[in-house]
C-alpha cells in the first residue's frame, strides 16, 4: 500500500495514501505495517487524513497492527473523517485508541508528553 | 385503516461476489444518503452498514469465491430508508451471533474480525434475516427521525 513515512525524532508518522481501508486492501495495509515495526518503529503515528472510508476489515487490521507492537508499543491515530470517527465509535475503539485531530498532538501523545491547557 | 407510508423512490443493484466491487455499492449508497440526509453522521453508518452487509455476503454466504451475484436495494420512504442485502449462497448462522467483547485494558483479547453485525445492529434501527425461494436477505431499517 502507498504511504507517506517521516520520523519526528523517535515517532514514526505513516499516513496512508489511500481513499479507503476496506476488505480490498486491509490485507496490504497490514503487511505493510508490520514491515514498519520489524523495522524497530515501536511508537507509530497512523495519520489518517487521506483515508475517508474504512470497514471492520481495515479496522481488524488497525487492531492487528497494535496488537503487533506489543506491550511496549504505542499508535496513536489522528485525522479521522466523519465516517471514520463514527466506525471507532460504533465499534467503542475509540476507548482504546488514542485518537487526536491533529497530527502535531498525535506526535506528543506518542511521545508521552502530557496535553497543553 | 391509516395508509402506509408512501414509497418515494426505489433503486436496485447488482454485483458480483468480489470484494473490489464493493466500492460500486458504497459509493451508491453514499450518494443517496448525503443527498436525502443533512445529518452528516448518519450517511456514514449507513454506508458502512451496507458495506459490512455486502462484505458478509462475499466473505461468507459464497466464501470468497467471485461469479456469484449479490444483490442490493434502496427504498426510499418519506420517514425512513430500507436497504436489502441479498445472496444465493450458504445461509447466514451467525444472525443472532453475540455481540464481540472488548475491554480496552487487555490488547490481545481484541477482535480483529466478526464486528460486522455488530456495526449494522448498532447503527441501524431494525435489522431482519430471512432465507425465502433460494436467497438470503439481510433488511435495514433506519429512521430518520431529526436526521432530515
Amino acid at each position: 500500500m502507498e504511504m507517506k513515512t517521516w520520523k519526528a525524532d523517535d515517532v514514526f508518522v505513516v499516513q496512508p495514501l489511500v481513499k479507503r481501508i476496506d476488505s480490498a486492501t486491509a490485507t496490504d495495509f497490514k503487511a505493510t505495517m508490520i514491515d514498519y515495526i520489524n523495522a524497530g518503529n515501536m511508537r507509530i503515528v497512523l495519520n489518517l487524513s487521506n483515508v475517508e472510508f474504512i470497514d471492520s476489515t481495515g479496522l481488524g487490521m488497525i487492531i492487528s497492527t497494535l496488537k503487533s507492537l506489543g506491550r511496549d508499543g504505542i499508535m496513536t491515530i489522528c485525522c479521522l473523517s466523519d465516517i471514520v470517527k463514527s466506525l471507532f465509535s460504533l465499534t467503542r475503539m475509540n476507548r482504546l485508541f488514542e485518537i487526536t485531530p491533529s497530527v502535531e498532538e498525535a506526535i506528543m501523545k506518542a511521545q508521552g508528553q502530557p496535553d497543553h491547557g | 385503516m391509516a395508509d402506509g407510508p408512501q414509497i418515494v423512490r426505489t433503486l436496485a443493484l447488482a454485483i458480483d461476489s468480489r470484494l473490489e466491487e464493493v466500492l460500486l455499492v458504497s459509493l451508491a449508497v453514499r450518494g443517496i444518503c448525503r443527498y436525502t440526509l443533512k445529518d452528516d453522521e448518519v450517511p456514514g453508518q449507513m454506508e458502512l452498514s451496507v458495506v459490512e452487509a455486502v462484505n458478509n455476503a462475499i466473505k461468507h454466504a459464497y466464501a470468497g469465491q467471485a461469479g456469484n451475484e449479490v444483490r442490493v436495494t434502496v427504498v426510499l420512504y418519506g420517514d425512513h430508508i430500507v436497504f436489502g442485502v441479498s445472496d444465493s449462497g450458504r445461509a447466514m448462522s451467525t444472525a443472532n451471533q453475540p455481540d464481540p467483547k472488548i475491554d480496552p485494558g487487555d490488547r490481545n483479547s481484541l477482535p480483529e474480525s466478526g464486528m460486522g453485525l455488530f456495526i449494522i445492529r448498532s447503527a441501524m434501527d431494525q435489522v431482519d434475516y430471512r432465507s425465502e425461494g433460494g436467497w438470503n436477505t439481510l433488511t435495514m431499517t433506519k429512521y430518520f427521525h431529526n436526521h432530515l
